[in-house]
Formats: C-alpha cells, structure tokens, sequence
C-alpha cells in the first residue's frame, strides 16, 4: 500500500546526461535541467506482489527501467524504507512534454517489497534485471547525476516529501525492452527481489 | 446538491450545503456556519489529479504557443492542494506568479475507453481550481514541470463538489478571476480547445480513470502576477467562487 504520491524522476542517470548534452543545448530544451525533471505514477500504475502487467494493444514492446523506490515517513527528508521498483513505459525519445501517455497506463509500476535499507548498500551494489531469467541489464545508483541525498534535497527545495510518498531515484537510459509474454526478475543484494510478468492486454 | 470537506472537531467530514449556501450539514446531523467552516479540498484521498496545460486557444495565443494537437496533460500530487480561504506561499523571487481559474471535472466511476458521446456520464460533479503558476521556474523538460505546478499548497481547491446534473452543460460556463477585486481572467469554458467529454475520452483511452479522480481542465488567457497580500477570486458560474490569499514567504 502507499498512502501519499509516487513521484519518479528522469535525466538522472550520468551516461544518458553525458548523451544527451548537446541536444540539450538545441530546441526545444534551449539549456540544460537545473531542478530534478520529476513526473507522477499515478494509482493505477501500481501493482504489487507480482501481479502481471498488461501491455496495451497498440503496444508491441515496452521499456522496463529498474529502480529503487524510496518511501517518506513523518520526518522530512529522510526516507524510512525502500523497494525495488520497475518503471515500464512506452519507448519514447522527448523529454519536453510529460509523458503522460507513454508512463501512466495501467499497470506500469510494480514494486517490490518495502523494507529497511541501508544507503551505502543500495549504491554499492548492482540493480540487475533479468528476463526470462537471462540477465539483459545492470546498473547501480552510482550512476546517478544526484545521488540519494543531493536528490531529496533538490525535491525538497520545491516540494515536500513525505507521509507515505514514494521517490523513485532514477532510471538508466540504456533499460531493456520486453515483450507480452515475457518474464522480468529484478534483484539487488540489499533488497528483495520483484518479479513481474507482462501479458498482452485483454479488454473486454 | 454542493459537497464539501472540512475539518471539523479533530476530523475530516464531507458535508453537504444548504441550498442558500450559508450552512453546511454533518453526516450526524450537526451544522456548522459556512462563515465558520475550516475548508479542506474536496479531493478523495488517493485521486490521480489531471491538469490540462494550452487548453484554451486565446490563453496558447498569450504564451505565444499553437494550441496543441493532442491534449497537453500533466499531473499533481496532493500537497500542492489546498482548501477554500487558504494561503499560497509566494517565494521572494517569484515575481512572475500567476493565478489559473479552472473548472474541475470529478470522475464518479470507473472509466476505461469511454466514448466522447458517453463521457459525461462518468462525471459525477465539478468544482473550481485555481492553478497557480510561476513563470520563474519553467524549464523545457516535461514541461510545465513540478518546480512551477506542484508546489506546496499552490493549487487552491473548491470551495466544494457541484453534483454533474445540477451543473448541466460544462462548456457553456462562464468564469473569472478577480484580484483585489479587479477582473483579470474573464472568459467561458466554451473556450476550451479539448472539451471534458474530449478529455474524458482521451484519458480513458489509455489508462483506467478512478472514481475521485479529478481533471482540472486548463485556464482562458489572462495571465496577471500577484504580490503578497493579494486576495485571488476564481469563480465559475453555477459551481463555485473559490477564495484564496497570496502569501509572501522567504
């Protein structure tokens, strides 16, 4: 359960801002981000225990970005637990307008299980994503521009966190892309693992 | 009937309104005077809140934008919500802070690939927003990005919930801010470039809208700054008049 908002965050990841450097330079960005570029997954994004997600049938292959989602207690600024979580979306290349449609259909957040964390072992260990059982990606929140703290502190300066919301810390641009069908585990040694299984959407 | 939440003797109530508007009655029978009442925003906990951004031609004309092709839509957390009669901090530097009268459409049931002909149907009331924004922090990156539309307690809200069928046609609606009492948005939610019945079919078309949810259906041009101290006035015609004060911070 989560009783506040989940907000996630783009552009954090060190080798996609390292890509996109001089696009940022052109229109329509004009200048590169000062504030953490944040966006919302909305309630019926979540899916929790391995719940299957749909993909939608105007869809062929979605991006499945593994993250670590941290979640707010009464006391600013400081996160009280942590879950793995896996930001699916519609591939997509802009990042000037929210991407509402390509990040919040149904579905497209399962999350793992929130427990107590440790910050050192979250970013000194690999987030590996695994589909079908065969290992497609690794990546660690060492990669990120903002690490964990220089991040909340960001948010913090505009909006407050905390009572239940969730941050989810970052996403590295180079996330695989799997299929209906398919299977996807994400593990991490200080964490417990999320499995999510995608299926072709069924609407009656 | 009008719905509002207020916080009431250590709890959140939702209570109806008399039809004079001067009293607001309690679930247990008990009546508190409007003038009285500690207003809330009439949201239900856990509602995806939509905003529309360029949803009226002559606001995109303003901004100096085309309106947009396809709905420009963003969202909101619900720290950025704040009741009737509250106060929205104005930082020291944010000299270009605008207020957006909105009319708010409210999803009754649960919506998924709903028709433009059906849509209303799955709308069970309207309230008013004023969608405050400061020009200061826009950047080009999912932009209107938080920093300028998901600020704390800048997205005032109500003063309550107009039932759908007591509102009628939602695009025949006349609204208006006023600052201090002078007019600085005068326009009709005839204006709107997306209709809610549009927006409702669009949203619905790829995600599975909530009962609760609520649509803040984009502002008409006028954009006008405030200062500190201000008093800001949204009212739509048959919904609501939604009070608010600037406050200066920092």
């Amino acid at each position: 359960m989560i009783a506040g908002t989940v907000y996630g965050v783009v552009l954090n990841d060190q080798l996609q801002r390292a890509a996109l450097a001089e696009a940022f330079t052109q229109k329509p960005y004009a200048a590169p981000p000062r504030a953490p570029v944040l966006y919302i997954k909305p309630r019926n994004c979540w899916r929790f225990a391995g719940a299957a997600v749909p993909v939608p049938d105007d869809l062929a292959e979605v991006e499945v970005a593994a993250t670590v989602a941290l979640m707010f207690g009464d006391a600013n600024s400081v996160p009280v637990a942590a879950a793995l979580a896996l930001e699916v979306c519609e591939p997509h290349a802009s990042f000037y307008r929210p991407a509402i449609r390509q990040r919040c259909r149904d579905g497209f957040l399962p999350l793992g299980e929130f427990g107590a964390y440790d910050l050192a072992a979250l970013a000194a260990h690999p987030i590996v994503t695994l589909v079908d059982g065969v290992a497609a990606h690794s990546w660690s929140l060492a990669r990120l521009v903002r690490d964990v703290p220089s991040l909340i502190a960001a948010v913090n300066d505009f909006m407050t966190l905390e009572n239940g919301d969730v941050l989810l810390v970052g996403l590295p641009a180079d996330a695989p892309r799997v299929a209906p069908g398919q299977g996807v585990r994400v593990a991490h040694r200080a964490l417990p693992a999320l499995q999510a299984r995608f299926e072709r959407e069924i609407l009656l | 009937m009008k719905r509002a939440r207020i916080y009431h003797r250590g709890r959140e109530v939702w209570a109806s309104v008399s039809a004079d508007e001067s009293r607001l009655h309690l679930p247990d029978g008990g009546v508190v005077a409007v003038a009285e009442a500690q207003f809330l925003p009439p949201v239900t906990p856990g509602a995806t809140i939509f905003a529309l951004g360029l949803n009226y031609a002559d606001h995109s004309a303003e901004l100096g934008f085309k309106a947009p092709a396809e709905p420009l839509v963003f969202l909101k957390g619900h720290r950025t919500l704040l009741g009737h009669l509250g106060a929205s901090p104005r930082p020291a530097d944010a000299n270009q802070m605008h207020p957006e009268c909105e009319l708010v459409a409210i999803i009754g049931k649960p919506a998924r690939r709903v028709s433009r002909e059906q849509a209303l149907e799955y709308v069970s009331g309207y309230t008013v927003a004023c969608d405050y924004a400061i020009r200061e922090y826009l950047e080009n990156y999912y932009r209107p990005n938080l920093r300028v539309k998901n600020r704390d307690a800048t997205t005032p809200l109500g003063p309550w919930i107009v039932d759908a069928v007591d509102v009628g046609n939602p695009q025949e609606l006349a609204l208006e801010t006023r600052v201090n009492g002078a007019v600085v948005q005068a326009g009709n939610t005839s204006g709107m470039v997306f209709s809610v019945a549009t927006l409702i079919e669009y949203l619905s078309g790829f995600m599975t809208l909530l009962p609760g949810d609520m649509i803040l259906t984009g502002t008409p041009h006028g954009v006008h700054f405030v200062a500190g101290g201000d008093e800001v006035v949204c009212e739509i015609e048959g919904v609501g008049r939604l009070v608010n004060y600037v406050e200066a911070v920092g």
